[in-house]
């Protein structure tokens, strides 16, 4: 497309502007901020826009009326596309209509719909959109191009240019279709997804359905075989059980023979012992009668004996009587005897408590009386010591002290000169320091003042002269000496609050002997207060006598007030020790007269038992006389009712004939036992036994395989309801369908994927094949602004990724807006100079290149120029900055003004 | 004089693999449907009662609403039905027959020959029943029946009809199976007069064995499979002692079973293909496999795949029978040339051709021939050997599941040219 001139009409801010564009080369369209550079353009896309009726009432439309006006906004355009050169014109809002002219190559006029149809038709066969968008570098863009891969134009350009056919027509267009084959079968990554997946979840759960219900019938089918094995264990379980039934027949059989032999034996037996308790009966009979007769007589032998004993027993009791009323009365008087000695006991004990108690008050008394006196002496010692004790030490430094004022003072006096002041007639006043301040001496005629020059000594004869005799600079500094040191003593001095050292040494002499003293008396307290407790000592030595020792002697003074006796009978003797000697002789009295106590008890409990033993003796034998009585009446009449009911004589005929009996039983229990033990009846029991137990396991085996079977049966029943073998081929049927719907949906998503694959990957290959010729273009353009070391890498989608200037890359986006701008500017160029010139489109910069420097400036319009040059390409530029394209060679302008 | 219905082989409970889980129970009703029919069949010629040879069941272990349904169906049969236990149905512990279902429900003029040797059915008519007790008896059953009966002509006025199934010895390709009928005793009881007509059940299609009438497979009322010859039949038979036996086959079923065997070259072979299959009667019951050989250009190829996808909708079954299905895709260009795709289209196609070798068999490749041939194997001879029915579940159970998603090969790389080929003939901008 070539664009030759534009006017608009009450579009936007601008009420009328016609731009005429040339042929080819680079125009430049100059003007101020909003005098509408940018609008003719935009009316010139909306013109262009299929969308955009003149009959429209878009919002779109709505932008182009200008503000507040009630206009109808205006484009008219000429413009060449796909060989026809045509004016077509559009008003909208407005009195909207449509116009159209073709001018070649055949002459035609068309408006409204009709030309609306016409042109939209000429711009779908011969405008490349894609490329009419790309090569428009606008003022809000940042120089990077629109995906040029999918510009038609371009495509083919590059092909012819890589010197290959690998644009395909409607290629993308394809791919877009297969794509979407693709992603009906497959996600993105690959995965399965839609149908297919679920035709192979289906297809899964199909399988697991065969395989459970091929378990099942197999499952059926052990259990036939199960069921079978079953039956034929029940049948020949029947076999073995009537086996053991015939068995345990005979078993019984012998032992009901054997039965009746073992009742025989027992009958013999029982006769047997029948005619052994009767001969046994006898002979116990006929011994019992003449037991009998024998305890008649000796019981009356032993009632004689006894009646005998009885006689002398009583006798003995009798002497004994007057014996125990003695010893009674002498365990009586014994008693007496003790109680009274015990009572001159206990008197003795108090009297010595008692005077033990007066003793030890008397001592605490004494106690009490020397603390006292201590503690008096101690308060007193305690105020003698001096107010400021003096100790030796103290002592002993002022005598130092004073010692070397004494050795100062000679020793200054010595080395002094000496002066000698005479008055030899009028008053002579002489002014001596040393004396004291402003102490003068005045001597009169004849008098003579003499010392040691110690110090300054002034003479004056009033009227006549005055003399300084000052003292050489050695004598100074020993007054000095002496001066500190006598300072220091009478420091230490008023220090001790003495008045001189005499007064400190009697003091010092006052506070050593108060202080000896005070330890002493504190030796003191300590040794008669040793034993007590701790309190009282501490305060004993606070200055007081202990309040718990007094209320301690006030105590045993109290006690022993209250044991005091009066008794005139027993006076209380003397002392302590001789109480003890009396105490001491009433227990020796009180003990003789236990011993003499026991004793009596003695006698009278020996003589107790005595008399006890004898009383018992004659009880006892009064009983058994009475119990021997009664034993023969009972044996005598016994013995007649026996006699009575048979004689002796019959009892002994009795006897034999029973023997006989005996003998006779004896016999046959031989002849039945034998009989017995011949028919080995143990041995037919234990197998009768064993005969009944495997009758016993038969039966319960029997029973256990039928209740097997049962089971089983009901289990055969239970599968055969479920109709596992139709279920099995309805499930195979299933998997089958599964199987041929998934093998079905597998064959076209596997087609769809593997043409996806190869065409994509086949386009992925062209495009890397195009972006050559295109990197190329933009390369040598490049090159004439940045110089030789200037590169750019382009990926597949022709979109630039990197600049290299130098050696140093940068990625687009990371470059400077002037950079990128710059870039843009190139692209579109080379873009440009690629396509044919006849389907290209005009490249349109749109007040760019704010940020470029003017060197760059400068190359890049050279740059335009000779790109432009020779080639048809047609480049619009915009700029509201005169002279910004000076650089450009053979650059027409366009001036817009408001 | 007696007339009765000879039937066998009803297989209620059949399924069939190659049958979509929206044809299988029509497929399955089909087969209780044909029970009405063959009793109106039975009424309309005034047979005296119906005897069903064989394989009533496909299975024992059928789900109880399978066996009511069949039962509802016999109840509408106006006449005695003697039903005999096959190799499917056995009498065995799990028997269909002495379960609770069958037991309680069967109506009452319905009666199982469960016992071997003469059934006393009508006055004057014994059906000498060979049931199977189990699946592998190991013996002729027949031979068993018949030689509890009394020896020499049966007594005047007495009609005996021998009822088995299984495989007669001269059509048995195995002639070491013990359980095979022998036909020659038969035949001399036949001519003896000590029998009179051996119905038999087994064989799918409707066959006489040997040269006269007299032993005769009824064939299944509704076909199972592409082999079987003149399914769909029942014979009304007549017998009188001392004539010969008349046999009238009847036909009452509705499925069909098409074996296509096409050679393919143009675009008119395709005509004629697509053409065949509009033909066929009754779609939604027809089961129509495809043996298919010849060389198509990848646009026929493309049509071909689009005239099977149409016919699937309407059939009730379209497979590649694949043993015999031998289909060149020739890819030489012209095709492509004639879309006219050119630039990185054009380099993808030549990559995709180049490792697309043209192959057989490429119209469809579903997973439904291993049981084809398997069925097969069993057609033209009896219908199923013992113990092919386990082995086969066995297998199935075992096989190696269809494993999706494989990597690109010759398979995928045809599909792709065929998917662009279809993307693009539209025409492209």
């Amino acid at each position: 497309m070539r664009v030759h001139r534009i006017t608009v009409r009450d579009v936007k801010g601008v009420r009328e502007s016609t731009v005429e564009f040339p042929e080819h080369g680079v125009v430049v369209v100059e003007g101020p901020n909003e005098v509408g550079k940018s609008t003719v353009l935009e009316a010139f896309d909306k013109l262009l826009d299929p969308r955009l009726k003149a009959s429209s009432l878009s919002k779109e439309v709505k932008r182009l009326q200008p503000v507040g006006r009630d206009v109808g906004p205006y484009v008219e355009a000429e413009f060449t596309v796909g060989g026809h050169r045509v004016r077509y014109a559009k008003r909208w809002l407005r009195q909207a209509t449509t116009t159209l002219e073709i001018l070649t190559p055949v002459h035609e006029q068309l408006t409204g719909e009709a030309a609306h149809a016409r042109v939209e038709r000429l711009l779908n066969d011969s405008l490349d959109r894609t490329l009419w968008g790309a090569l428009r570098l606008a003022q809000t863009g940042d120089g990077s191009l629109a995906p040029l891969a999918d510009s038609a134009v371009l495509g083919a350009a590059l092909d012819a240019a890589a010197g290959s056919d690998l644009h395909a027509e409607g290629g993308e267009q394809v791919l877009e279709m297969v794509e979407k084959e693709f992603l009906a079968y497959f996600t993105r990554t690959g995965r399965p997804t839609g149908d297919y997946r679920r035709a192979m979840t289906d297809h899964t759960e199909a399988q697991h359905g065969v395989t459970e219900a091929h378990r099942r019938l197999d499952e059926a089918g052990r259990l036939l075989e199960r069921q079978q094995s079953a039956r034929e264990a029940v049948e020949a379980g029947a076999d073995v059980v009537a086996r053991a039934r015939t068995d345990h027949a005979a078993a019984q059989a012998a032992q009901v023979r054997a039965e009746a032999l073992a009742e025989a034996h027992a009958t013999a037996r029982a006769l047997l012992g029948q005619a052994r308790e009767r001969s046994r009966a006898i002979v116990k009979d006929r011994r019992h009668r003449v037991e009998l007769a024998e305890q008649v007589d000796r019981l009356g032998e032993e009632t004689d004996l006894t009646e005998r004993r009885r006689a002398e027993d009583h006798t003995a009791l009798e002497q004994l009587r007057p014996l125990l009323e003695q010893a009674e009365e002498a365990v009586a008087e014994a008693d007496q005897a003790l109680e009274r000695a015990e009572d001159v006991c206990d008197l003795a004990r108090a009297d010595v408590d008692h005077l033990v108690q007066v003793d030890q008050a008397q001592a605490l008394d004494r106690l009490v009386e020397r603390v006292g006196s201590t503690v008096a002496r101690l308060v007193a010692a305690r105020k003698a010591v001096p107010a400021r004790p003096v100790g030796a030490q103290e002592v002993r430094r002022v005598r130092e002290l004073q010692h070397r004022v004494e050795v100062l003072t000679a020793q200054h006096e010595a080395a002094s000169a000496r002066v000698r002041v005479e008055s030899l007639g009028g008053h002579v006043e002489m002014a001596r320091p040393d004396a004291g301040p402003g102490a003068t001496l005045s001597l009169e005629a004849g008098e003579i003042s003499e010392g040691a020059l110690t110090d300054e000594v002034v003479v004056t004869v009033p009227g006549a002269a005055r003399v300084v005799l000052e003292p050489e600079a050695d004598g100074r500094s020993r007054r000095e000496e002496l001066q500190r040191v006598g300072e220091q003593l009478a420091t230490l001095l008023a220090d001790a609050g003495a008045a001189d050292p005499q007064e400190l040494a009697a003091t010092a002499e006052a506070t050593a002997a108060a202080q000896g003293a005070v330890r002493d008396l504190t030796r003191d307290l300590e040794s008669l207060l040793a034993g007590r407790p701790a309190g009282q000592l501490r305060e004993a030595l606070d200055g007081a006598v202990p309040a718990a020792l007094r209320e301690e002697l006030d105590a045993l003074l109290e006690q022993a007030r209250a044991s005091t006796r009066h008794d005139d009978d027993h006076p209380l003797p003397a002392d302590v020790p001789t109480a003890r000697a009396v105490a001491h002789a009433a227990g020796v009295d009180v003990q003789s007269c236990r011993e003499a106590r026991r004793s009596a008890v003695a006698v009278h409990r020996e003589r107790q038992q005595g008399a006890a033993l004898l009383r018992a003796r004659l009880d006892r034998a009064d009983g058994h006389l009475e119990s021997l009585r009664r034993q023969v009446e009972r044996a005598t009449s016994e013995l007649a009712e026996a006699r009575a009911v048979m004689s002796d004589g019959a009892l002994d005929e009795e006897q034999a004939r029973r023997a006989t009996l005996l003998a006779q039983a004896e016999v046959e229990e031989a002849g039945a036992r034998r009989a017995l033990a011949e028919a080995d009846v143990e041995g037919v029991r234990v197998r009768l036994g064993e005969a009944a137990r495997r009758l016993e396991e038969a039966e319960e085996a029997q029973e256990a395989a039928t209740a097997t079977l049962h089971a089983l049966t009901g289990q055969v029943e239970m599968a055969q309801s479920e109709g596992r073998s139709e279920l099995y081929d309805l499930a195979v049927v299933a998997l089958e369908e599964s199987e041929r719907r998934l093998a079905s949906l597998d064959r076209r998503a596997r087609a769809a994927r593997h043409l996806w694959r190869t065409l994509t990957e086949h386009r992925d290959r062209a495009h890397a094949t195009y972006a050559l010729p295109y990197t190329q273009a933009l390369e040598e353009l490049g090159r004439r602004v940045y110089g030789p070391g200037f590169g750019v890498t382009v990926d597949d989608q022709l979109v630039v990724r990197s600049r290299t200037l130098d050696g140093a890359t940068v990625p687009f986006e990371e470059l400077s807006g002037g950079a990128k701008e710059q870039l843009g500017i190139l692209a579109r160029l080379a873009v440009a100079r690629l396509v044919d010139p006849t389907q290209g489109v005009p490249v349109v910069i749109d007040d760019a290149l704010g940020y470029t420097d003017p060197d760059r400036l400068v190359q890049m319009g050279a740059v335009l120029g000779a790109s432009t040059a020779g080639a048809e390409v047609q480049v619009i530029l915009l700029t509201c900055t005169p002279d910004r394209y000076a650089a450009v060679p053979q650059a027409q302008t366009v001036r817009l003004s408001a | 004089m007696v007339r009765f219905l000879h039937t066998a082989d009803w297989q209620i409970g059949m399924t069939r693999r190659f049958l979509s889980s929206e044809a299988q129970p029509r497929f399955s009703q089909s087969r209780v449907d044909v029970i009405r029919r063959l009793g109106r069949v039975a009424q309309d010629q005034a047979c005296a009662f119906v005897v069903v040879c064989g394989d009533v069941f496909e299975s024992n272990q059928l789900t109880p609403q399978t066996v009511r349904r069949a039962l509802e169906a016999l109840r509408s049969v106006p006449v005695p039905v003697y039903l005999l236990p096959g190799n499917h149905d056995p009498l065995d512990a799990m028997s269909v027959y002495t379960s609770a279902v069958f037991r309680e429900e069967a109506p009452e003029h319905v009666h199982v020959l469960d016992g071997p040797g003469p059934h006393r059915v009508a006055p004057g008519v014994e059906l000498v029943a060979a049931p199977w007790g189990s699946k592998h008896p190991g013996r002729d059953l027949v031979a068993e029946a018949l030689s509890v009966v009394d020896q020499g002509p049966a007594p005047a006025g007495t009609v005996r009809v021998v009822v088995g199934h299984g495989a007669v010895d001269e059509l048995d390709p195995d002639r070491r199976n013990p359980a095979s009928i022998s036909t020659g005793p038969l035949r001399a009881a036949l001519d003896e007069g000590q029998i009179h007509y051996v119905a038999l059940g087994d064989r799918h299609s409707r066959t006489q064995v040997g040269d006269r009438p007299g032993i005769h497979y009824s064939g299944a009322p509704e076909a199972t499979a592409w082999r079987e010859e003149r399914p769909g039949d029942v014979l009304v038979v007549e017998v009188e002692p001392g004539a010969e036996v008349r046999v009238t086959p009847h036909h009452v079923g509705t499925w069909s079973f098409h074996l296509v065997q096409e050679r393919l070259g143009s675009d008119a072979d395709l005509d004629a293909l697509d053409a065949r299959l509009r033909a066929l009667p009754d779609k939604d019951r027809a089961v129509v496999r495809l043996a298919l050989r010849g060389e198509l250009t990848v646009a026929q190829h493309a049509r071909l795949e689009e005239v099977c996808a149409r016919h699937r909708d309407t059939l009730a079954a379209l497979d590649q029978w694949g043993r015999h299905t031998d289909l060149a895709v020739l890819d030489d260009g012209t095709d492509w040339e004639d879309l006219g795709l050119g630039g990185f289209l054009a380099t993808a196609v030549e990559e995709i051709r180049a490792s697309a070798r043209p192959v057989g068999g490429a119209v469809d490749e579903d997973g439904a021939e291993a049981e084809a041939e398997a069925e097969g194997a069993g057609l033209g001879v009896g219908e199923d050997r013992p113990g092919l029915e386990e082995e086969r579940r066995g297998e199935e159970a075992a096989r190696e599941p269809f494993r999706p998603g494989r990597d690109d090969d010759e398979t995928s790389a045809r599909d792709a040219l065929a998917l662009l080929y279809r993307l693009t003939r539209g025409g492209v901008a």
